[in-house]
């Protein structure tokens, strides 16, 4: 069963691959709008979206997972479904 | 539209590709997701846009700011068709920079996408949309074409100055010519064959894609929605791409994206890099995810036309010929390079690529081209070993640094040995140099104690930084500018 854990294992992640870290995250931090948040890390971030959640990349989730806000719902609708 | 004989140049670049439309009519000369064009209309749409630019731009000078549509790919050689010089311009780049090009290159027309940033451009120009083209042009008579190569000017295409004002590169039709005459066979593109359309087309870069896949009759792939240029391991599996043009640093790209792997790559032939150091990590990557891939390392700054040196990298030499990166390689056809001082120096390109000068600019052309012998100075640092040239820097990345003078591509390369890979950037800050390493920095400390076994004492980074992705240029180098600025005290 996938848990608040696990949820919380994937947003670290996330934030790590942005050299941060999950508190310092607010939702509004995003594509072009957090400092090492460029198109680069974006790829990766949702690399790692695909393989640990599921995520299906394509046009609408690569505008859709632009925020740490959306990533953060995304996650966490993933591990209590 | 058909041309008489008598004037065509079978090596001019419209002559080609009216070639490839005649003996393949219904083959696609580009194709993705939003573009589907025969080269029966695609020769169609340059005849169209040739009646327009002869009205109003024979022999004069067409800027071209386009998203990567039909009109993006068909313009050029439609500007070529009136003896009129064209200039590419990045539609992604900041409206204050585009109006600069703008104003320096004072064209008679502009196709764009965007009318409406040009409202602050000079009336003397004719802004034009490429859906107001069908209404301006009359019915594409018969177009005297006269297909004859000479030394007038081809392209100009604006790079960033030192200064920051962009300058102009002049590049004449025999050297865009000469360039075709390796780049047609080198690619072996033909009909059937998908080739990648990566680098934007302010980038001279995308002259080789776009050039030798549209003479040759191949497919043209434009890569324009995020997704393909997001995940470009994707974008080959996806459109069945063959043939790969790109700076090699789209293989970190794929890597990051975790799409190095066969599944991915299955439909590569070959692969041409140039534009930044390909590494032999890049060629072992590839080689360890493909069957059947070649890989062309090129090397040249725009002032040459492209590229004008070539290496094909194999799984046997590959160690033979890398050093810090590949070798660049051997000049091609009447190219030739040479070395100021010995086995180590500035490296001067001479022969038929070499641009006229810079646009309108006599001053900084006088600095860097010598006429007489129609040679460039090209500010990189090579080296020779035995056969073999690597460019270990630029003249104008030798800093000084304490009293010491040092090459910061060098602080480069051993960091990136030490960081297993990773890319990294080095700049002065305050008379020290800081280290920018691409993820997470655990220890910097320890990550300078490696660096101490190999840098001597004065190379060593003052401060060791991680980031979470380097920021890069629209042609995807290093954009050390933002960098310095991100970093500034």
């Amino acid at each position: 069963m996938q848990d608040e854990r696990e949820a919380a294992r994937v947003l670290l992640k996330i934030a790590q691959l942005l050299d941060s870290e999950v508190e310092q995250l607010s939702d509004e931090d995003g594509l072009g709008t957090h400092p090492g948040w460029n198109s680069l890390a974006h790829v990766e971030i949702l690399a790692t979206l695909e393989d640990e959640c599921g995520l299906v990349i394509d046009a609408e989730s690569i505008t859709g997972m632009g925020t740490f806000g959306s990533i953060r719902q995304f996650v966490e609708n993933w591990a209590h479904g | 539209m058909t041309p008489s004989p008598s004037s065509v140049d079978p090596r001019h670049p419209l002559a080609r590709l009216l070639n490839a439309a005649e003996a393949h009519p219904h083959s696609l000369a580009l194709h993705n997701d939003e573009l589907s064009v025969t080269y029966e209309d695609f020769a169609g749409r340059i005849m169209r846009l040739a009646t327009v630019f002869r009205r109003h731009a024979a022999m004069g000078r067409v800027l071209l700011s386009l998203e990567k549509g039909l009109d993006a790919y068909a313009a050029p050689f439609a500007a070529m068709a009136v003896r009129a010089v064209y200039c590419p311009l990045n539609p992604d780049l900041p409206l204050r920079r585009r109006l600069s090009v703008g104003e320096a290159f004072e064209p008679d027309v502009i196709l764009t996408d965007r009318p409406e940033d040009w409202e602050a451009h000079p009336q003397s120009s004719r802004v034009l949309r490429p859906d107001e083209v069908d209404e301006v042009a009359d019915l594409p008579e018969d177009l005297e074409l006269e297909l004859a190569i000479d030394d007038r000017p081809a392209y100009v295409i604006f790079t960033s100055g030192s200064s920051g004002d962009p300058k102009g590169v002049v590049i004449p039709l025999t050297g865009l010519c000469h360039y075709l005459d390796w780049a047609v066979p080198a690619l072996g593109a033909g009909p059937g064959s998908r080739c990648s359309q990566h680098p934007n087309l302010g980038f001279d870069l995308s002259v080789l894609d776009v050039f030798a896949s549209l003479c040759s009759g191949a497919t043209l792939i434009p890569l324009s929605s995020a997704m393909d240029r997001m995940f470009p391991g994707r974008a080959i599996e996806r459109h069945a791409i063959d043939t790969w043009v790109s700076v090699p640093s789209v293989v970190d790209v794929i890597a990051r994206a975790g799409d190095l792997k066969p599944e991915r790559l299955r439909s590569l032939r070959l692969m041409v890099f140039c534009g930044e150091p390909l590494r032999r990590p890049h060629c072992r990557a590839i080689f360890d995810n493909t069957e059947h891939c070649r890989i062309l390392n090129t090397y040249g700054p725009t002032e040459a036309t492209v590229s004008c040196t070539v290496v094909e990298v194999t799984r046997e030499n590959l160690d033979d010929i890398s050093g810090e990166s590949v070798a660049i390689g051997d000049p091609i056809g009447d190219m030739s390079l040479g070395l100021d001082e010995g086995d180590e120096g500035e490296l001067v390109i001479s022969g038929p690529q070499v641009a006229l000068g810079y646009w309108r600019d006599t001053e900084a052309t006088a600095r860097v081209f010598d006429p007489a012998n129609r040679s460039y100075r090209t500010g990189d640092w090579v080296r020779r070993k035995g056969r073999n040239l690597f460019v270990t820097g630029r003249i104008d990345r030798q800093v000084k640094v304490r009293g010491h003078r040092l090459e910061l591509g060098e602080v480069e390369t051993r960091a990136r040995e030490v960081s297993g890979g990773r890319a990294v950037a080095a700049f002065v800050r305050d008379e020290s140099i800081v280290l920018v390493v691409e993820g997470v920095v655990a220890d910097a400390a320890e990550f300078r104690s490696a660096l101490s076994d190999v840098l001597p004492d004065y190379m060593l980074p003052a401060d060791v930084v991680g980031i979470a992705a380097i920021p890069r240029t629209p042609n995807d180098k290093i954009d050390y500018r933002s960098l310095e600025a991100a970093y500034a005290r």
